[in-house]
């Protein structure tokens, strides 16, 4: 590289972002050059004094405020979401009663998101995600009960139909 | 709210941007797909909102260099001068007035890369450019900076 190739890539070596040979080469040409020091001294200089990153952590209301805001931003979907992992959570194998209440609620919530989209999930930022996740909810449930499905039915059979 | 606040000098003003980028985040939760590190998308998110945020202030108002040195010439040659000064609040919202005669492209990509200690990568995917355009885009900004300072 040549002196000018040299001092335009002073920035790129600042920033770290120069490997191998040509780092070497900028390294070597700085202890030589002192127009090329002074430029790089100059720059660490400005930015140390202008462009020093803010030290400062957020108030102790941020995270509650945050927190509150995204509260009251939820689509109502999702609200099916933890009612749905708090139903879940409270079925065992015991209690079949619960798997099935939770499987008729299901059945009924995708026949009726199926039937009238709109209405639901049009506050939800992607479309037909709360059906989904409950679908995937009930499944990695039954997965982890090591609960058949055919068991679930008769169940749901003897109980509510 | 590291970026927000280098930014954006009144602190209120920097948390509110934080909390509206954290829930435009949530918001667009469902529409990132990984192609970058999670830090960088949400860094993409705070760029965008920061950026529309400057630019609105500088509509609304921007002080000349000329002003700025009249009256503030003196206490910029002391920062500029002396041997790492501590850095008062004074100081801080010097600096952030004399960054404030940058355009805002040119202060986001110099808070991401000097601020923020983000790689040209990292900057291109959150700006959405090329390398070559992070790269032509840096020197522009640091030799107009420069070139106002050049003075001190």
């Amino acid at each position: 590289m040549n002196h000018e190739e040299l001092k335009e890539a002073l920035f790129t070596f600042h920033d770290g972002e120069l490997a191998g040979k040509e780092r070497q080469e900028v390294e070597t040409h700085l202890v030589t050059c002192s127009d090329c020091r002074l430029a790089l001294e100059r720059w660490k200089k400005i930015s140390g004094v202008l462009l020093r990153p803010a030290k400062i952590a957020p108030s102790e209301e941020f995270v509650s405020r945050v927190m509150r805001r995204i509260e009251e931003e939820r689509p109502a979907v999702l609200g099916l979401r933890d009612a749905l992992e708090g139903l879940w959570d409270r079925v065992s194998l015991p209690n079949l009663a619960w798997a099935g209440s939770a499987a008729v609620l299901l059945v009924f919530a995708s026949l009726y998101f199926y039937s009238r989209p709109s209405r639901f999930l049009v506050a939800s930022a992607d479309e037909g995600l709360g059906l989904q996740y409950a679908e995937v909810l009930m499944e990695n449930a039954l997965d982890e009960k090591n609960v058949e499905k055919n068991e679930i039915e008769t169940d749901i059979e003897e109980h509510f139909l | 709210m590291g970026l927000c606040l280098s930014l954006i000098s009144n602190s209120t003003q920097a948390e509110d941007a934080a909390q509206e980028i954290f829930i435009k985040a949530y918001q667009s939760l469902s529409r990132f797909r990984g192609d970058s590190s999670f830090s960088t998308w949400l860094y993409r998110i705070a760029a965008n909102h920061c950026r529309d945020l400057l630019r609105k202030k500088t509509r609304e108002h921007s002080e000349s260099w000329n002003d700025l040195m009249e009256r503030y010439g003196e206490s910029l040659e002391k920062m500029l001068v002396g041997s790492n000064p501590p850095f008062s609040r004074d100081d801080a919202d010097l600096a952030h007035r004399i960054l404030s005669l940058l355009s805002p492209e040119y202060r986001l990509i110099l808070s991401l890369r000097e601020g923020q200690g983000l790689s040209y990568q990292e900057i291109a995917q959150t700006l959405e450019c090329t390398l070559d355009a992070v790269k032509a885009r840096l020197r522009r900004a640091r030799c107009e900076l420069q070139e106002k300072l050049r003075h001190f």
